[in-house]
């Protein structure tokens, strides 16, 4: 028996508690997942790997934790900055722990096909390891399969034999008139204008908070509605973007919102104000700066949402059909 | 050449892959446009023979195979000698073996090429060492439990991947420090009692 070679480590890693990991050996890869106390093993010999796809996610969630960091790492500084350092450090630790967060987000994806199993790569999560672990994986596949050339792939494919599978059933993309991205665009420039009116005039009355609060709150459930509605749609890119940028930029505002309180109420109990005292918000310069950021993103989004998407109505407006009737007597359906 | 009836998704929406995207790198899905990267291999254009079948005895004083008495005989187990026909020969670690032999030897743990899972032992002895001194009391039992573990298992096969012996000789170590601990505070206790008395 000839004596068992030891494995080579791939880039890449995931989990904490339960890990994955890919190891390699002259034959074959190992895909590991290991708790504390155990570890399970998956072969893939080289000779069987169909093909490897690796795909880039959004990195959507990261931004959130590294917004969210870089918000509390502020707040913390500002908390030791007013002489409360126990309650600064916490927020610094806190900080430290959404930044770690954001940094474990995976922003790809990568799976294996062999001729009788597909599985996902949970080890491959980053970009920069996948491409070095992949880059290993296809020299030691080839150095047991060969390689494939471009000329021997097209060789393969002959145009229009591909039979049709399942598999290769592209998933419907259903038309979307783009209802619910109208009403989002639509309360944006609502409550952009409540605010401007609000910051304005100085008002504090109640019921015109209530509407600014109903309009804010309509646009984050808008936003994740038309998310939603929009996925697998022939909604235009810009448009989905713009629904994007409004599911990121509300929980930033809302963040900033709280900082920007949180230091007023600080600043205001060290000069000996009550913190309560809407005036002296309201008059802070902090308040007024973040007031403006708070209405212009609204406003320039939802503009930019509502020509997006008068353009994209615009561009697939089919005209309704021409009928000619050769007997103008006759009433034609649809006509 | 026979064409291509695989298909290859994008691993985010579900949707295939066309084959022009394949070996390309930086391609995006038609769906939901996320970026990715195709490699395929030529086993995928490869055929499993799956009506494989081991061709019958034609002629008197052919070998036959010994678990297939009416299959001829290709080719003898590396191992135990026995004659197989082609769909009794495995090919592993370079020889031919039986299936008899592949499984004698993973019953017997010889075979770590076949291993699915392995525990570990040390990392075991480790935490009984360590996480329980913690709340110090329970090392009382955790301790000789952790000497335990590491003594029982010491030459017991280990993980797959590269690894020393580290694990163990800390986990000994502590517990060892742990025991001693405990009897230094019991001979104390003993000797302060035994002095009021």
């Amino acid at each position: 028996m000839s004596p068992a070679q030891e494995y080579r480590r791939l880039p890449g890693r995931s989990g904490l508690l339960i890990r994955h990991s890919l190891w390699v050996q002259s034959d074959h890869l190992l895909r590991v997942r290991s708790n504390p106390f155990s570890e399970q093993y998956r072969r893939y010999y080289f000779a069987d790997i169909q093909a490897l796809v690796l795909t880039e996610l959004p990195g959507t969630a990261a931004f959130y934790w590294y917004a969210a960091a870089i918000s509390l790492a502020f707040l913390g500084g500002l908390l030791v900055y007013s002489v409360h350092p126990v309650w600064g450090i916490f927020f610094g630790l806190v900080a430290l722990i959404a930044f770690y967060a954001g940094w474990r987000v995976p922003n790809c994806s990568c799976y294996l096909k062999t001729s009788v199993s597909t599985d996902k790569l949970p080890a491959i999560r980053h970009l920069r390891a996948a491409r070095k672990a992949i880059a290993s994986l296809i020299v030691e596949t080839e150095k047991v399969q060969g390689t494939l050339s471009r000329e021997t792939l097209d060789a393969h494919h002959a145009p229009g034999s591909t039979p049709i599978t399942s598999g290769s059933i592209r998933p419907p993309v259903s038309h979307y008139g783009g209802q619910l991205h109208w009403i989002l665009f639509g309360s944006m420039l609502f409550h952009a204008s409540v605010s401007a009116v609000v910051w304005i005039t100085g008002s504090t009355s109640t019921p015109v908070g209530i509407i600014a609060g109903a309009a804010s709150a309509a646009t984050l459930l808008f936003a994740i509605l038309a998310a939603f509605k929009q996925h697998r749609s022939d909604m235009a890119r810009g448009v989905r973007w713009a629904v994007i940028a409004t599911l990121v930029l509300y929980p930033l505002d809302t963040i900033a919102g709280l900082a920007v309180s949180m230091y007023i109420g600080i600043q205001l109990a060290s000069k000996g104000l009550k913190p309560g005292n809407t005036q002296a918000v309201l008059n802070h310069p902090a308040f007024k700066i973040f007031r403006v950021a708070d209405v212009t993103w609204f406003l320039v989004l939802g503009c930019i949402g509502l020509i997006l998407l008068w353009l994209h109505k615009r561009s697939t407006h089919t005209p309704p059909p021409l009928v000619v009737s050769e007997n103008p007597g006759i009433q034609v359906d649809g006509a | 050449m026979p064409p291509v009836s695989e298909t290859l998704s994008c691993s985010k929406c579900g949707a295939s892959i066309p084959f022009e995207d394949w070996n390309r790198e930086h391609a995006f899905c038609a769906l939901c446009r996320a970026p990715h990267s195709t490699y395929v291999f030529p086993a995928l254009f490869s055929k499993i023979d799956q009506a494989a079948s081991a061709a019958a005895i034609v002629a008197e004083g052919e070998a036959s195979c010994y678990y297939h008495p009416r299959k001829r005989a290709v080719v003898p187990c590396d191992q135990c000698g026995r004659f197989l026909c082609t769909l009794c020969q495995v090919e592993f670690l370079g020889q031919n073996w039986c299936p008899g032999c592949i499984d004698a030897h993973k019953q017997k743990g010889q075979l770590a090429n076949l291993d699915s899972s392995r525990p570990l032992y040390d990392n075991m002895a480790l935490v009984l060492a360590t996480l329980p001194a913690v709340l110090v009391w329970p090392t009382i039992i955790t301790a000789p439990m952790s000497l335990y573990v590491a003594a029982r298992n010491w030459r017991k096969p280990s993980s797959l991947l590269p690894r020393t012996k580290a694990r163990f000789y800390v986990a000994v170590l502590l517990a060892v420090v742990e025991i001693v601990g405990w009897v230094w505070l019991a001979a104390f206790l003993i000797q302060s009692l035994i002095s009021r008395g």
